[in-house]
């Protein structure tokens, strides 16, 4: 999808006005929470298993090249294509390297953010397939014609009555009730399942020690991806390794209690390899697509690696004021909220995220909520920081605020010249005065409390 | 893309990984011991119930083989059923096909050709108890759409599968892979195919079965 993360402060502006929008995002991320805090509060031994949780994924982190290449050997004995992609088109690449090579027509998908990360339907429609969002949610936001906007519920921003005209509109099926039209879509969809050469999807995450792939669901459209269809590409993140089933079973214990407050989610396939002699489902070729897109130089940054972490439950989301306000589009690409913000910022060319950084209040409720305790508010800091210091005037500032009397001097001098400080960023040269100001609240002219007061006593003593 | 450009992309994604941990080397401290899952003594199918009932799985107990091959029927009965697939030499003793002889049988076959099936019978190899999930390892007369496409699906629970949590899963898979090749496909199901993608009102049966039936064989299976 196009990135429009350049746009954040107007899109969010524009969604914070939108009332409707507003009543279904707390209307959702209520109901999320309220799932997500009774299974918490039913599990015993809460902050153990969160522990071992943040354990394996960052033990994982830790060893991270040994981790690929042992999953690659693993993988690759068992008849898994391993691939590697520096980056997005180097990813799309491969995958339609392999669609043409099966000569592909009907491609059907499994819910992925990796995939919209690359762009990949639109390379594989180029190439003449036809290709299938098979999550529903995923199903409407395609229809649509839109990006999803939460990272477990696509269409989140769609009401019943959308979904009934875009049914109607795009695929002349007739239907009311919710039911009814999550019916309509399975019919769709089984009999695209039924003709698909190729099936496509992420990986929840990928084993080193036997080189299998693990994918975590609710719909079984994952699974109808990896079982009719003759070919399997999953496309995995770096980081999406882990160690050995230990870590698996950690993983599992507490994401999907903090994705959807289950216990288990309907559906986990663990897929190792292509089906066995003998079997008549399962794909007969299978495709692991390792994808960098920056993440290996995040993993060298002591303060950002832990966003790597991450394993894309959406809880940060749904306790976050930003996000329970803009919701998922304004922040201008696949991946919202604090966890959003922070990805897009690393993956992302700087000059279209200068702003994502500032989309935080800073309350800290996502590093409260997160499972795996990622800091979102101080990785979100350090990002501020960075960006700030590479200007003149964030450096002139960030020395200023270091030297409280000079700071003083400083200000009191402008406010001399122009009290309200709106005059000087209109000066020929200083037009870069405008956004900084405007982002920023500059002390008052009054005495500090402590000069105040010394002032007093001095009074008092005269 | 050709095999040199993925192999310039290995060497320096692991190249790059190298540098930056040898530069900042990642410490993680040893996590606590995980703790002991909670008993499923004296009566695991109790709690199994307890655990499914708000699944919307019914679990169904039957004592012996001919119990078992008449709940199935039952079920089969009740969703109105009129043809079935199910795993083959692992549930052979059980008299399954004679409990179902009015109704169609299809052997295990590409998904094609099982899309018009209304019933579909499993076994499980493990029931992680904690969360209800049966984990089904498929293979050779053991094909996945068994449990995937038809409607309505059956999975047998034998009393020796009972394990008490998701901890027991890394056990049950090495028991599963040993003296030999990992099965190509382990899924755990815990629950009917669902979504809640529409105003997030959930509705059974998006993809996969709508309903989905357990019968433990409480006997020695």
């Amino acid at each position: 999808m196009e990135v429009n993360t350049q746009n954040f402060r107007s899109l969010a502006e524009r969604a914070s006005a939108n009332k409707r929008l507003r009543g279904v995002l707390d209307h959702a991320t209520r109901h999320f929470q309220r799932c997500r805090q009774a299974s918490m509060d039913a599990l015993p031994h809460r902050e153990e298993y969160f522990a071992r949780a943040r354990a394996a994924r960052f033990n994982a982190l830790a060893h991270l090249p040994e981790l690929l290449e042992e999953l690659e050997k693993n993988a690759t004995a068992l008849g898994t294509k391993v691939h590697w992609a520096h980056d997005a088109a180097e990813a799309r690449d491969i995958v339609t390297g392999i669609a043409k090579a099966a000569n592909a027509k009907v491609i059907v998908k499994g819910k992925s953010m990796i995939t919209e990360e690359i762009a990949l339907n639109p390379a594989l429609e180029a190439m003449g397939a036809e290709v299938w969002e098979t999550d529903l949610g995923e199903f409407i936001v395609q229809l649509a014609g839109e990006p999803p906007s939460h990272i477990i519920a696509p269409a989140l921003h769609k009401s019943r009555e959308d979904v009934v005209k875009l049914f109607a509109e795009k695929l002349n099926l007739h239907g009311e009730a919710i039911p009814e039209l999550t019916m309509l879509a399975r019919h769709a969809l089984r009999e695209k399942f039924l003709t698909a050469d190729m099936g496509i999807t992420g990986a929840n995450m990928a084993v080193a020690s036997t080189g299998s792939v693990v994918l975590v669901e609710n719909e079984g459209n994952i699974r109808m991806s990896t079982t009719c269809p003759r070919v399997h590409v999953a496309i995995m993140s770096i980081e999406k390794v882990v160690a050995d089933f230990e870590a698996v079973a950690d993983i599992l214990r507490v994401l999907p209690r903090s994705t959807t407050g289950q216990r288990m989610s309907s559906y986990v396939s663990v897929l190792t390899g292509p089906r066995l002699e003998g079997e008549t489902d399962g794909a007969q070729e299978t495709h692991i697509v390792i994808l960098d897109n920056g993440r290996s130089r995040v993993l060298g940054d002591p303060e950002l690696r832990q966003t790597l972490a991450c394993v894309r439950c959406g809880a940060c989301l749904n306790v976050c004021p930003v996000y329970q306000t803009i919701g998922g589009h304004a922040y201008g690409w696949i991946y919202p909220g604090p966890i959003g913000a922070l990805l897009s910022t690393l993956l992302l060319p700087e000059d279209k995220t200068r702003d994502l950084p500032y989309g935080c209040t800073l309350c800290g409720a996502c590093h409260r909520t997160c499972p795996l305790s990622i800091n979102h508010p101080q990785a979100l800091l350090t990002l501020r920081a960075r960006e700030k210091g590479g200007s003149i005037l964030g450096r002139a500032h960030s020395l200023l605020a270091r030297h409280p009397h000079a700071y003083r001097a400083a200000v009191g001098t402008a406010r001399a010249v122009d009290p309200q400080l709106d005059l000087l960023p209109r000066l020929p040269g200083l037009s870069g005065l405008t956004g900084f100001v405007e982002a920023r609240r500059p002390p008052e002219l009054k005495k500090s409390f402590t000069a105040r007061r010394r002032s007093a006593a001095k009074k008092e003593r005269s | 893309m050709s095999a040199e450009t993925e192999r310039h992309a290995r060497e320096d994604i692991l190249g790059t990984l190298r540098r930056g941990l040898a530069a900042a080397p990642l410490i993680v401290p040893s996590p606590p011991a995980r703790p002991a899952p909670e008993p499923i003594t004296p009566d695991p199918w109790a709690k199994l119930a307890e655990v499914l009932t708000p699944l919307s799985v019914p679990l169904r107990l039957a004592g012996n083989p001919a119990e078992a091959a008449a709940l199935v029927a039952d079920i089969a009965r009740e969703r109105k059923a009129t043809s079935y697939t199910r795993w083959g030499e692992s549930l052979d003793g059980l008299g399954i096909d004679e409990a179902l002889s009015g109704l169609t049988r299809a052997e295990a076959a590409p998904c094609r050709d099982l899309s018009k099936i209304d019933l579909g019978i499993a076994l499980a190899h493990g029931v992680l108890v904690e969360s209800g999930t049966m984990v089904l390892a498929a293979g050779p007369g053991r094909h996945r759409a068994a449990s995937l496409l038809p409607p309505s699906s059956i999975i047998l629970a034998p009393r020796k599968a009972l394990l008490e949590d998701v901890g027991k899963l890394p056990e049950l898979l090495a028991k599963l892979t040993a003296g030999g090749r990992a099965p190509a496909c382990v899924n755990l199901i815990s629950g009917p195919s669902s979504t809640a993608d529409i105003e997030l009102v959930l509705v059974r049966g998006v993809h996969g079965p709508a309903s989905l039936t357990i019968v433990g064989l409480d006997w020695d299976f």
